[in-house]
């Protein structure tokens, strides 16, 4: 797996999802898969820049990646206070919505399946897309 | 990012977002986007040549949506890519801004 620390700033949320991007180029996805990725690791990467707190000094934000042919997992790291995104409810469906909270939605429809751990002070969010059969 | 704006029929105003609505793309364009929707009160967003959308896009849109509301005006968005359009719909904006599939049926729908 390939590493890359991301930081704390909105403005390296585009450099390192161009980042992951270029990894997986070399696996011959799909391009809406492709797609799929940069949009979950934008989503990703910009909630913990913009909404996280971190536990100690800094967020320590980090962003992992593998690929094959089969597809792709991408692991997002961090030191803030846990936010569980696969558990935390989708925006209320509403003539009246947030214009802000439709990230999660995307992520969860974007991804094949998604996990969230805490270990040690450290988060994980794992993102896997999967290739179609 | 680039935003290119010009005066259709009926007084539509039809602006051509071009480029990656990602976060860098969305701050770029937001100020001159936000300036165009609080002086214009028709709007179609031609997303014809927006490679990339996802959440920072859908907000700059969705204030720009806003402000249109705000003047009693209205914005609707035309001619996603497949890509583009697939974030619109999953993430439900879709269902509180029109989306059509050309700019010229963006325009009718906005003045009907």
């Amino acid at each position: 797996m390939r590493h890359r620390s991301v930081a704390d700033d909105l403005s390296d949320v585009s450099g390192a999802t161009a980042w992951v991007a270029r990894q997986v180029a070399g696996a011959d996805l799909a391009e809406d898969l492709r797609y799929n990725i940069e949009v979950c690791v934008e989503e990703a990467l910009a909630n913990l820049v913009e909404h996280a707190r971190p536990l100690g000094d800094v967020k320590d934000i980090a962003v992992c990646v593998d690929a094959d042919r089969d597809g792709a997992t991408v692991v997002v790291t961090d030191r803030c206070v846990p936010f569980d995104s696969t558990r935390a409810p989708p925006p209320a469906d509403s003539g009246a919505r947030p214009v802000g909270g439709r990230g999660l939605r995307l992520m969860r429809a974007f991804s094949s399946e998604l996990a969230y751990r805490t270990c040690d002070g450290r988060n994980e969010l794992t993102m896997r897309f999967r290739s179609p059969a | 990012m680039e935003l290119v704006v010009e005066e259709g029929p009926a007084g539509v105003t039809q602006a051509a977002l071009i480029g990656r609505m990602d976060i860098e793309g969305a701050q770029a364009v937001e100020p001159s986007f936000s300036v165009l929707t609080r002086l214009r009160r028709t709007l179609v967003v031609d997303l014809s040549q927006v490679s990339f959308m996802a959440s920072m896009g859908l907000r700059t849109l969705m204030v720009g949506a806003r402000n249109q509301h705000e003047l009693g005006g209205k914005l609707v968005l035309a001619c996603p890519q497949p890509n583009v359009e697939k974030v619109l719909k999953e993430s439900g904006i879709g269902e509180i801004i029109g989306v059509y599939p050309t700019v010229e049926a963006a325009a009718a729908a906005i003045t009907a």
